[in-house]
C-alpha cells in the first residue's frame, strides 16, 4: 500500500503551491492540481490520503467535484477550503461526506488538523476495507456444507435449527462450525457475523 | 451694514450675449458709489439646451446644500423656467427672498400665480411690430416665414408668435417652418425670393438634437438668404437682421437694478410688474443689400451701422476668425494707391506732397502696427498695445495715447491702456459722462470727435478738458460687434493742432484693431477657462464613477488580495515548522519559502496598486500612452471578477499600434466600464462559451478603435436609444452615468464612442481616438 498522500485542488497557483508546502513541512507528500477535471483526470482511487479542495473554481467547483466522487464511490474524504462565510454550501458539503470546511482565513492549526482528520478517517475506511477483503477470499475456501452452514450461522439459526434445516445431527453442525472459524481466522461468531455484514453488498 | 445677498439664476446659457448685457447693466447700476452694498452670485438652469426636469432634483439639492449658510435676499430669475424653479423651490432654497423676474412673457404671466413678493420686467415680444416694419420696408411683401427650432424655449416663443401673428393673417401668407435639421433650414431659405420676408424666432436647438446659439444660427441663415430677415431681439441687430422691434437689454439691467433697490428697501411691499416698451433699430447695411430706403423707417428708428468704414463694410475679415494676412493686403493695397497718387501728384502741385508723404507715411506706420498687433498668438498684447499707441502718438505729434473701455450703457469710460510722451504727466484714469456730455454723446452714436481748438467746445466739456491738461483731441469710438466698446484718445498737450481729416478714418482702423485683439484675448481666456473648468468637472465625476466601480467589485477585490495572504501565511507556517523540528540545517529550502512569501506579497501590492491608480483623487493630466497595453492591464483588473463566472476575456491588440495621447486614468476607466458591462451581459446570458472580445486597432485616418463585442443578451430596442443619457439605467442599483461619462471622456479626447448590436446576438460598444501625432495636427 502506498504511503497516504495530499491531494490539493486550487485554481489559484500560490494558494495550492503554499498548502503543499505547509503539507510537506509536516512530512506528508503532496500533489497539486490546479482544477477539479485535471484531478479526476489523473487520480488513482486506489491511492490512500486525503484531497483539500477550494469552493470557488472555474468550469467545476469544489461542491461540483465532492459530488462526481461520490458518485463514482470513491471514499477519499475531503477538506474544503473557502474565502466566503457561504453557510449553505458549508452545510451541504459536510452532509455529504466532508471532513471539514475551513474558512480563510484560518489559524495555524485548524487546516493542519483537517488534514491530520481525514488521513485518520482514510487509513480507518482502508483498513476496513482490507480486513473485509481479506474476509472475501477466505470464504471461498469453505467447502460447499461449510458455506450452507455459515450463512444460516450469519442469518443468527441456532446449532439445533441449522440441524434441522439441512437434516444433519448437531454434532456435524457443530463440527462444521469450528471448522469454519478456524478456516476464516476469526474467533468468535459475533466478530464472523460483523466481517460478514461489511463483505456482503 | 451686511450686504445684500443676490442670487442671479438665468435658465439658458449666461455667457449668451443678452444674458452678459442684461447682467453687467445691472451689476453696473447696483454697485455704483453710494448704494447699499450686494453680494451677487450667479447659477444657471441651462433649460434652453437641456430639456427640463432632467436635473432638477440634482440641482435643488445642491443650491440647497451650496447656499445653507447663506441669508439670500433677492433672486434675479432670468427667463420663464428661471421663474418657475425660483418659486417652485422657493420654500426651500429661499424662504425669505424677493424674487425678481427678467424676460419672462407676458403671456405666461397672464396664467400664472405668483407669491406676493414677486415682481419682475415682462417681456412683450413685439412680433407684429417688427412684422409691420416688414410690412413698411417692403409693401410688396407677400408671404411671411417664420423659423424656429425644436427646444423647449424654441417652441414656446414660437406660441407667442403664431398668437400675436393671428391679425396679420388677412394680408400675408404665413408658414411657420420647425423641426428641421439646419441644414435643411439652409438649403430651404436659399429657395426663397426677394418677395418674402422671414421672421426669425430662436433655433436653440434643431431637429437633430444640435444646440446652438441662436445668433449663430441666424448668421448662418442670413448669409444665404435671398429675402430680407426681421427678428425680435437686440443682440441680433448686426447679425443678418435688415430690422426689428426690439427691446434694449441695457435698459432693461438697469431697470432690474432699480427693483431690486427698490424690492429690498422694503421687503414686504408688493411691486407691481414693470413693463418696458420696445423700439425700433435697423441694420444700414441690411437694407442697403436688400435696397430699402431708410426713409421707410417710423422717424424715431435707431439706424446702425451707418457710417462706412472696413470694418463695418467687412466685420468677418476681423471679427470671425481675423485673418491678419487678409487686413494686411487690403492695407497694401491702400498703400499701393497712395503710391500711385503721389506719383501722379509729382506733377501736380508741390502743396499736396506734405499731405500725400505724411499720408503714405502713415499707411506704412499701420501696415506695421497691425501685423504687429495680429501675430498670432499675441504673447504680451499689453505691451504690444503700448507700443502701437505710441507709434500712433507720434506720427500725430500728440503727447498722449490713451485707451479706454466704455460701460455698455455709455455713462463712464476707463483707461485700460496708455502711452505718454517723456516729461507728460498721465491723467486721472476714468471719465464720467457728466464730465464731458458732449463728446460722451457724439462718442456713444460712434462719431469721430477731433476738436483743435477747445473753444469749440461747450461747457463743461472745455472745462473739464483744460482741467485735464488738453489743448486739442481726437477720441475714436471702437465698435465692435455693431456696439461701441471703447475709445481710442489722442491729446495734444502744449499747443492747439488741426487733427488731418484723411487719417482720422485709419486712426479709428487702428483703434478697432487694438479693441479686436483685446476682444479675442477676453474670448479666449473665457474659453480656457469654460474648457478647464468642464475638465475638472469632467473629473470630479469621472472619479466618483470609478470609485463607484471599485465598490462594485469589492467582493472580488476582496477575494484577489486574500489570495496571496493566505498563501502567505501558509509559507511562514510552513517555515516556521521546519524551523521547530530540526530541519533548520535545510536553508535553501528555506529561502526557497521566503521567495515565495516576497513573490505573494509582491502580488497583493500589486493589486493595491491597480486600484490606487483607480480610486486616487488626481488632476487630469495628458501624455502620450500605448492603448494597447493599457487596454491589457485594465482587462487584467477585470478578470478579478471575470474569472469567478466563467467569463474569458480576449484581447487582441494589433502589433505596431501609434501612440494615444490624453489621460491614462480616463481612457482605462472607459475600458474599464465597457468591458465590465460586457461581462455583466454575458453573466446574464445562458451561453455555455462565454467568451467576450477585446480588440484594439489602428485604422487608416489616423485612429485607434477599441472594440468590446460581448455574446450577452443585448439592448432592448427601448432603452438602446437612452443608454448614454445620464441618469438612465438597466441595471438595478447602477447609477446610470458611466456610458454618459464614458462618452464625455472620449469626445473630450477627440473621439467617438458607439453602439451596435452584433448580426450573430450580443452586443458591440466601440470607441475611437485621434493617434498622438493626429491630435498634434489637429
Amino acid at each position: 500500500m502506498s504511503e497516504p498522500t495530499v491531494f490539493i485542488v486550487d485554481d489559484d497557483e500560490g494558494v495550492r503551491d503554499s498548502i503543499a508546502e505547509l503539507v510537506s513541512s509536516i512530512g506528508l507528500p503532496a500533489i497539486t492540481f490546479a482544477s477539479a477535471l485535471d484531478f479526476l483526470d489523473n487520480y488513482d482511487c486506489d491511492r490512500a490520503g486525503c484531497l483539500v479542495l477550494d469552493v470557488r473554481m472555474a468550469h467545476m467547483s469544489g461542491p461540483a467535484l465532492q459530488e462526481k466522487l461520490v458518485a463514482m464511490g470513491a471514499t477519499l474524504p475531503i477538506v474544503f477550503i473557502s474565502g466566503h462565510g457561504d453557510v449553505p454550501i458549508a452545510i451541504k458539503t459536510i452532509k455529504a461526506g466532508a471532513v471539514d470546511f475551513v474558512q480563510k482565513p484560518y489559524h495555524d492549526q485548524q487546516l493542519l488538523d483537517s488534514i491530520n482528520e481525514a488521513l485518520r478517517r482514510d487509513a480507518a475506511i482502508r483498513v476496513t476495507k482490507t480486513r473485509s477483503d481479506v474476509f472475501g477470499q477466505r470464504l471461498t475456501m469453505l467447502s460447499e456444507r461449510e458455506r450452507e452452514v455459515f450463512d444460516l450461522v450469519v442469518k443468527g439459526l441456532s446449532s439445533k435449527a441449522i440441524a434441522k434445516a439441512l437434516a444433519i445431527s448437531h454434532r456435524t453442525v457443530e463440527v462444521h462450525r469450528s471448522h469454519i472459524l478456524e478456516k476464516l481466522e476469526v474467533r468468535s461468531v459475533p466478530e464472523m457475523i460483523h466481517l460478514a455484514g461489511q463483505v456482503h453488498e | 451694514v451686511r450686504p445684500w445677498v443676490i442670487v442671479t439664476l438665468n435658465d439658458s446659457d449666461p455667457m449668451m450675449t443678452p444674458n452678459l448685457a442684461l447682467d453687467s447693466a445691472m451689476r453696473k447700476a447696483l454697485t455704483e458709489p453710494g448704494r447699499h452694498p450686494v453680494n451677487m452670485f450667479s447659477e444657471s438652469l441651462d433649460a434652453i439646451r437641456f430639456p427640463q426636469g432632467q436635473t432638477e432634483d440634482e440641482t435643488v439639492a445642491l443650491l440647497a446644500k451650496k447656499y445653507a449658510t447663506t441669508h439670500i435676499d433677492a433672486v434675479v430669475a432670468v427667463g420663464p423656467a428661471g421663474l418657475d424653479f425660483a418659486e417652485k423651490h422657493r420654500s426651500r432654497l429661499w424662504p425669505e427672498a424677493r424674487i425678481l423676474f427678467q424676460l419672462v412673457p407676458v403671456e405666461k404671466l397672464g396664467s400664472e400665480r405668483l407669491s406676493s413678493t414677486t415682481t419682475g420686467i415682462s417681456v412683450q415680444y413685439d412680433l407684429a411690430g417688427t412684422d409691420d416694419l416688414a410690412m413698411a420696408l417692403r409693401p410688396g411683401t407677400r408671404r411671411l416665414v417664420v423659423i424656429y427650432g425644436s427646444g423647449d424655449f424654441d417652441r414656446a416663443v414660437a406660441a407667442i408668435a403664431r398668437k400675436q401673428l393671428e391679425r396679420l393673417s388677412q394680408r400675408l401668407n404665413i408658414e411657420y417652418w420647425t423641426d428641421a435639421s439646419i441644414d435643411e433650414f439652409l438649403r430651404r431659405i436659399g429657395q426663397l425670393d426677394a418677395n418674402d420676408a422671414v421672421l426669425y424666432l430662436t433655433i436653440g436647438r434643431d431637429a437633430d438634437g444640435r444646440t446652438s446659439v441662436p445668433r449663430d444660427a441666424l448668421e448662418q441663415l442670413a448669409a444665404v438668404s435671398p429675402a430680407p430677415i426681421y427678428a425680435p431681439f437686440e443682440t441680433y441687430i448686426g447679425h443678418g437682421i435688415v430690422a426689428g422691434s426690439v427691446y434694449s437689454y441695457e435698459a432693461r439691467g438697469k431697470r432690474m437694478a432699480e427693483l431690486v433697490q427698490e424690492a429690498l428697501s422694503a421687503p414686504t411691499t408688493s411691486i407691481p410688474l414693470v413693463a418696458i416698451t420696445s423700439s425700433c433699430i435697423a441694420d444700414a447695411r441690411q437694407l442697403k443689400r436688400f435696397g430699402m430706403a431708410e426713409s421707410s423707417l417710423p422717424p424715431d428708428c435707431e439706424v446702425r451701422f451707418r457710417e462706412p468704414s472696413l470694418w463695418r463694410d467687412h466685420p468677418e475679415y476681423v471679427v470671425g476668425g481675423i485673418s491678419a494676412v487678409v487686413l494686411q493686403s487690403i492695407l497694401i493695397g491702400g498703400l499701393l494707391v497712395q503710391r500711385r497718387r503721389v506719383q501722379t501728384a509729382r506733377a501736380a502741385e508741390s502743396n499736396h506732397r506734405t499731405e500725400l508723404e505724411r499720408s503714405l507715411a502713415f499707411e506704412r506706420l499701420l501696415v506695421q502696427i497691425s501685423s504687429a498687433l495680429m501675430r498670432e498668438p499675441l504673447s504680451d498684447p499689453t505691451s504690444a498695445i503700448t507700443q502701437a499707441l505710441r507709434e500712433i502718438g507720434e506720427a500725430l505729434h500728440a503727447q498722449r495715447a490713451i485707451l479706454w473701455s466704455l460701460d455698455p450703457v455709455g455713462q463712464r469710460a476707463e483707461l485700460t491702456h496708455s502711452w505718454v510722451a517723456d516729461g507728460v504727466p498721465l491723467p486721472p484714469g476714468v471719465r464720467d459722462r457728466q464730465q464731458l456730455p458732449t463728446i460722451f454723446q457724439r462718442m456713444t452714436r460712434g462719431d469721430v470727435v477731433a476738436v483743435s481748438n477747445l473753444a469749440e467746445l461747450p461747457e463743461p466739456d472745455r472745462d473739464s478738458l483744460r482741467l485735464l491738461g488738453a489743448s486739442a483731441i481726437l477720441a475714436v469710438p471702437l465698435v465692435v460687434d455693431g456696439f461701441v466698446v471703447g475709445v481710442l484718445s489722442l491729446v495734444s498737450v502744449a499747443e492747439q493742432r488741426k487733427w488731418p481729416p484723411e487719417l482720422i478714418p485709419r486712426v479709428r482702423l487702428v483703434g478697432e484693431i487694438i479693441a479686436t485683439v483685446l476682444m479675442r484675448q477676453r474670448y479666449a481666456t473665457k474659453v480656457e477657462e469654460a474648457q478647464s473648468e468642464t475638465a475638472q468637472y469632467r473629473e470630479r465625476l469621472a472619479h466618483l464613477v470609478r470609485v463607484h466601480t471599485v465598490d462594485e467589485m469589492s467582493a472580488a477585490i476582496a477575494h484577489e488580495v486574500n489570495q496571496p495572504l493566505m498563501a502567505i501565511e501558509n509559507y511562514a507556517l510552513a517555515a516556521n515548522r521546519r524551523i521547530s523540528s530540526g530541519h533548520a540545517a535545510d536553508a535553501p529550502k528555506l529561502k526557497e519559502l521566503l521567495g515565495k512569501i516576497a513573490g505573494q506579497a509582491a502580488r497583493a501590492g500589486d493589486v493595491l496598486k491597480r486600484l490606487r491608480s483607480i480610486v486616487k483623487k488626481r488632476e487630469s493630466d495628458a501624455n502620450d500612452f500605448d492603448l494597447g497595453t493599457v487596454v491589457q492591464e485594465t482587462v487584467n483588473l477585470v478578470e478579478i471578477e471575470s474569472r469567478l463566472k466563467d467569463i474569458r476575456v480576449e484581447v487582441v491588440v494589433e502589433p505596431g499600434l501609434s501612440l494615444i495621447h490624453g489621460d491614462v486614468v480616463q481612457i482605462q476607466q472607459v475600458v474599464l466600464n465597457l468591458v465590465r458591462n460586457g461581462v455583466e451581459a454575458m453573466d446574464e446570458s445562458e451561453s455555455i462559451d462565454k467568451l467576450l472580445k477585446v480588440e484594439v486597432q489602428e485604422s487608416g485616418d489616423h485612429r485607434l478603435i477599441v472594440r468590446v463585442i460581448d455574446r450577452g443578451k443585448g439592448i432592448t430596442a427601448a432603452d438602446r436609444a437612452h443608454i448614454f443619457e445620464p441618469f438612465y439605467s438597466t441595471k438595478e442599483g447602477g447609477l446610470g452615468i458611466g456610458l454618459a461619462i464614458c462618452r464625455s471622456i472620449v469626445e473630450a479626447h477627440g473621439g467617438k464612442l458607439s453602439y451596435a448590436v452584433n448580426p450573430d446576438g450580443g452586443s458591440t460598444f466601440e470607441f475611437n481616438l485621434p493617434t498622438a501625432e493626429e491630435k498634434i495636427e489637429q
